[in-house]
Formats: C-alpha cells, sequence, structure tokens
C-alpha cells in the first residue's frame, strides 16, 4: 500500500551493515586504547620527573615489558587462575539459571528461597574463605567454590527478573494461541529474558575472576593471586603490576567473550544494533 | 434483537469486578449483547469504560465475576483460542522476522506449514509489507508492526478476531490508512470482530455496528447500526452522511454527560 512504500524509506536497509559494524570497531575501540596509551605515558613522565622508587610504584614499561618478556614465569599462573574462574562461571550459570527458572514457575519457592538467597548474598563471601581452605584443601576446588559463590547470584537475579518481566501481552498472546507451559517457556518466555540474563552473565564472569584472585588470596600454590601475594611481600612492585596486567586481560577476555556471545544469540535485540 | 440463528457471540449480563485496596472497582456492569456470525462490532467508549476488559473476557483471558461468555455454542472459561487478537501494541516478538512473527500461530498450533507459510505471503502483500517479511521487527515502523500484528491475528482464518485498540498509538494518517487495509484483509474472510476504539470516526467507518459504552461502572448504554455499503473508502469518510453519523453518536455522549469523551486521541490506560 501507499503508506506502507512511504514508510520503507525510513527503515534501515540490510545492505552495507557489515562495512559500517567493521568501522564501528574500530571506533569503538581506538579511544579507550588512546585514552589508556596517554595515562601510561604520564605515569612514566611522572615516574622520571618525581624520581619514584621502585619498590613504591614501577615504571609502566618495566611491568609491560616483565608481562611478555617473562610470559613463561606467567603462564602456569594464568592458566590455574582461568581454569578457576571459567570452571566457577560455568558452574555458577549451569546452577543459576535453572533456579531461576524453577524459583519463576513455582511461586511457592519464591517465597520459600529467595529470602535465604538474599540473605547468603549479604554474609561477607570473603570471611567463608578460610573455610573453604579446611574443607577442599589448597588446591583449585576451594577457589572454584569461591567464584561459584560471588557469580551465582548476580546471574541468578537477573535471570529471574528477565523471565519474570514478560509483558502481559505477550503471556495473552501465546495464551489466546493456546500455547503449551513448554511452548510458553521455549517459544516466548525465554527468549524474551536473553537480553536481561546476558546482562547478568557479564556482571557474573568479572565478579568470577575476582573470586579466584580472592580464593587465591587465602592460600594457594599458583595463580596469578598467589602471585599478587608474593609480589607484595617481596616489594617487587612490577611483578605486581605485571600480574595485574595479565588479570585484566583475563578479565577483559572474558568479558568480550560473553559479549560475543551475546551478538551471536540476540542480534535482534536494542542494545546490539548498530548506533546512526 | 438479533436473528438467534445467526448470533455467534453472546454476553450474558457479564459483571467484572477488580479487587482494589480502598474500595472495589466494577470494570464491566451487567453487560448483555450479542453479535452475529460474520459481523464486524465496535466497542466506543472513554477510559475506564470496560471495553477492553469485555475483549479480555470474551477471549477468556480473564475471569468474570458473574454472567455468561457464550462463543458459538461452547461457554468460555479459559483462555479461548479459536480466535486471533490484536492489542493496541503490536507484541511482535524481536527475535523473529516479519514472516515468522506471522507464522507463530502456525508454529504453536502446530497447522501445515507449507500452506500456512503461503497464506502468510498473501497477507504480507495485502498490507504492502511482502519485501518486509525477512526483516526484523525492530527495523519497522510503528504503522508497520501493527500491520504485521493483524496478518498474525488472520492468518489461521479465526472465526473471531478481538482488537483491542489496534491504532490508538499510531498517527492520523497511518491510522486511516490501517482502517482501510484491516477492512480490506477483513472483507477477505469475513471474521466475526469486535473492535475496541476510543475513536467515533474509526468505529463508524469500520462497524456494522458501534456499541456505545459509560465508565464507572462499564454499562452498555446504546448501540448504533451503521449500514454504509462497503468496501467504504475516504469518501465515505468526508461526506456529510458520514459527519452525520458521527456527529449523532457524539451526541448521545453528550446526552449522557460524557461531553467532548471519545473525541481525543490519546492513549488509553486501563
Amino acid at each position: 500500500m501507499k503508506a506502507a512504500a512511504l514508510e520503507s524509506q525510513a527503515a534501515p536497509k540490510g545492505a552495507g551493515n557489515g562495512r559500517r559494524w567493521a568501522g564501528n570497531r574500530i571506533s569503538r575501540f581506538m579511544p579507550p586504547f588512546l585514552a589508556t596509551m596517554v595515562i601510561l605515558v604520564l605515569w612514566e613522565a611522572a615516574i622520571s620527573l618525581f624520581d619514584v622508587p621502585r619498590f613504591i610504584l614501577p615504571r609502566p614499561s618495566a611491568a609491560i615489558a616483565l608481562m611478555f618478556t617473562d610470559f613463561g614465569y606467567f603462564r602456569p599462573h594464568i592458566w590455574i587462575t582461568l581454569q578457576e574462574t571459567v570452571f566457577g562461571f560455568v558452574l555458577a550459570v549451569a546452577l543459576s539459571v535453572p533456579t531461576a527458572v524453577m524459583i519463576v514457575s513455582v511461586s511457592w519457592l519464591e517465597k520459600a528461597f529467595f529470602p535465604l538467597l538474599v540473605w547468603s548474598q549479604v554474609v561477607p563471601k570473603m570471611a567463608l574463605a578460610p573455610l573453604f581452605l579446611i574443607w577442599l584443601g589448597f588446591g583449585i576446588s576451594s577457589k572454584i567454590l569461591m567464584v561459584l559463590l560471588l557469580a551465582f547470584f548476580p546471574i541468578l537475579l537477573n535471570a529471574m527478573i528477565g523471565l519474570k518481566s514478560l509483558e502481559i501481552e505477550k503471556r495473552y498472546l501465546a495464551q489466546s494461541i493456546g500455547a503449551s507451559r513448554l511452548q510458553m517457556f521455549w517459544r516466548i518466555q525465554l527468549p524474551a529474558a536473553l537480553p536481561v540474563m546476558f546482562a547478568g552473565l557479564k556482571v557474573g564472569v568479572t565478579l568470577a575472576l575476582i573470586g579466584a584472585v580472592v580464593g587465591e588470596f587465602v592460600g594457594a600454590a599458583k595463580g596469578l593471586g598467589r602471585l599478587l601475594i608474593l609480589a607484595n611481600s617481596n616489594l617487587d612492585t612490577a611483578l605486581l603490576f605485571a600480574a595485574v596486567g595479565w588479570l585484566s586481560i583475563l578479565g577483559v577476555g572474558l568479558y568480550l567473550i560473553i559479549d560475543a556471545m551475546e551478538r551471536l544469540s540476540i542480534p535482534w535485540h536494542v542494545s546490539q544494533r548498530p548506533q546512526r | 434483537m438479533q436473528d438467534h440463528d445467526r448470533a455467534f457471540l453472546r454476553l450474558d449480563s457479564v459483571s467484572k469486578t477488580y479487587k482494589a485496596r480502598a474500595s472495589d472497582v466494577v470494570a464491566l456492569d451487567r453487560a448483555s449483547l450479542t453479535i452475529d456470525r460474520g459481523e464486524f462490532v465496535s466497542l466506543v467508549g472513554p477510559s475506564g469504560c470496560g471495553k477492553s476488559t469485555m475483549l479480555l473476557a470474551i477471549a477468556g483471558l480473564i475471569d468474570i465475576t458473574s454472567g455468561a461468555i457464550v462463543i458459538g455454542e461452547r461457554e468460555v472459561a479459559g483462555p479461548y483460542t479459536d480466535l486471533g487478537m490484536v492489542f493496541q501494541k503490536p507484541v511482535l516478538l524481536d527475535w523473529r522476522s516479519v514472516e515468522a512473527n506471522v507464522m507463530l500461530q502456525s508454529d504453536l498450533r502446530k497447522l501445515d506449514r507449507r500452506q500456512q507459510l503461503e497464506r502468510t505471503d498473501h497477507l504480507l502483500g495485502m498490507v504492502g509489507l511482502e519485501a518486509f517479511a525477512k526483516h526484523r521487527p525492530g527495523e519497522l515502523s510503528g504503522g508497520m508492526q501493527q500491520r504485521v500484528a493483524i496478518c498474525r491475528a488472520i492468518v489461521h482464518n479465526p472465526p473471531l478476531l478481538l482488537m483491542d485498540e489496534p491504532f490508538g498509538a499510531l498517527d492520523a494518517f497511518t491510522r486511516e490508512q490501517l482502517n482501510l487495509d484491516l477492512q480490506h484483509i477483513w472483507m477477505e474472510g469475513r471474521p466475526t470482530v469486535a473492535f475496541v476504539t476510543h475513536s467515533i470516526e474509526e468505529a463508524v467507518m469500520l462497524s456494522d455496528r458501534v456499541v456505545m459504552m459509560s465508565p464507572r461502572p462499564g454499562r452498555i448504554i446504546d448501540v448504533f447500526p451503521v449500514d454504509f455499503p462497503r468496501p467504504r473508502d475516504e469518501h465515505l469518510r468526508r461526506s456529510t452522511e458520514f459527519s452525520a453519523m458521527v456527529a449523532r453518536i457524539r451526541e448521545r455522549f453528550d446526552d449522557v454527560g460524557m461531553p467532548g469523551v471519545a473525541m481525543t486521541d490519546q492513549a488509553e490506560v486501563v
């Protein structure tokens, strides 16, 4: 019809999105990259200018050089911390998403268990870390438990919010089509909840890394957290910053993986559309 | 009032009371109405007159407090599924393409896929959206999205179509175009339609009968037959007969103490 033809001009065309997207990537990563460079240069300059001793603050160039020249030294620590984080995070997702589904679909479960879950969140979990050592030993399992504990709640909460905030009209629509409970969940409720769920995964994955480091602080044989403690006690600030550098690369990398998964699974969502 | 054989949908003294903290709200007060098979009936009235409540009750999506609703031979108890619904918002699933949104009926009801796909393309063509079949709803304007919603409501050839202010959120131009589109689509299969609106013009343009409702408590106060021949078009909308009909209904609203009501196009919040 006429009106549709007019409106069609307003709608974006599908072609040419690929190149625009690549351009977006560059313009997205360039500003933070430049900002980081500026900070590093100022830091380097300040140390020369004020003659800061090495045990207070290292030159960023020294820390960065250490990160890569001594990669062989860092590798086993990175590997351990990465394992703890990923195992703990995957475990947290595997436990919290089904829990969210159960809590949302059975109302008495929410009444009974949600206050407990909130309470478990209020308790400072760091305080429990020494206990985990006693239970599970110095290996990675005590750290995985800490990761699980930290990442579980935000993933659960966001999954619950996503599943519960289904528009009433969408529910009505599905009911009027005669959707079964399973159809309602898989075809309507779950896809609609995905954007909010991914927000929880992003918070969860960053907390997971923190959980691994905290776990290692308390007692570990290996890991970047363990390395931090070691560097600190030796006043080796260059090593300390190098470990922090590797931790942030790990954190950003994990975050970007979740981000990429989000792009792939919900390309339809507003947050994924190229900005105009 | 109606020939009994042709009656398709019957509301028998239907009341709906919402429990509220301070006092109960009577959304619908003993509403009785019979709609014939293939008839297009509009429910017109100001905000809070219970017209949306009536529609949801017919669909069996909310329980009624007393009375009975009978569609065909069956009394409505729980969601009634042999129908199509259109809401004020398009309520499209963002993750499905335009075509897949219309095909939702076929997917959930497990209808013949090939035949439904053909019908989907046919309907999208009728509303000028054939080029957008593979697009996502987010890439469409509000008017285009609502067209998709209408196609989805009618793709499975339901005997009953319930529309709850489908054009309430659209601008006047798009709205008038969609009125014509809807008439076009409706005349093809002639389902029975209950159409909620607060625009008297729109009701007169589309309906065989206009049911007038008053708020708090929601009651049916009058019913106006509209006999203009179909297909109705923009010429009719500009004719004096049309204006006279609209004026008659508007005066009736004035008479019962709702001056100026149902003349605004603002979105209704129930």
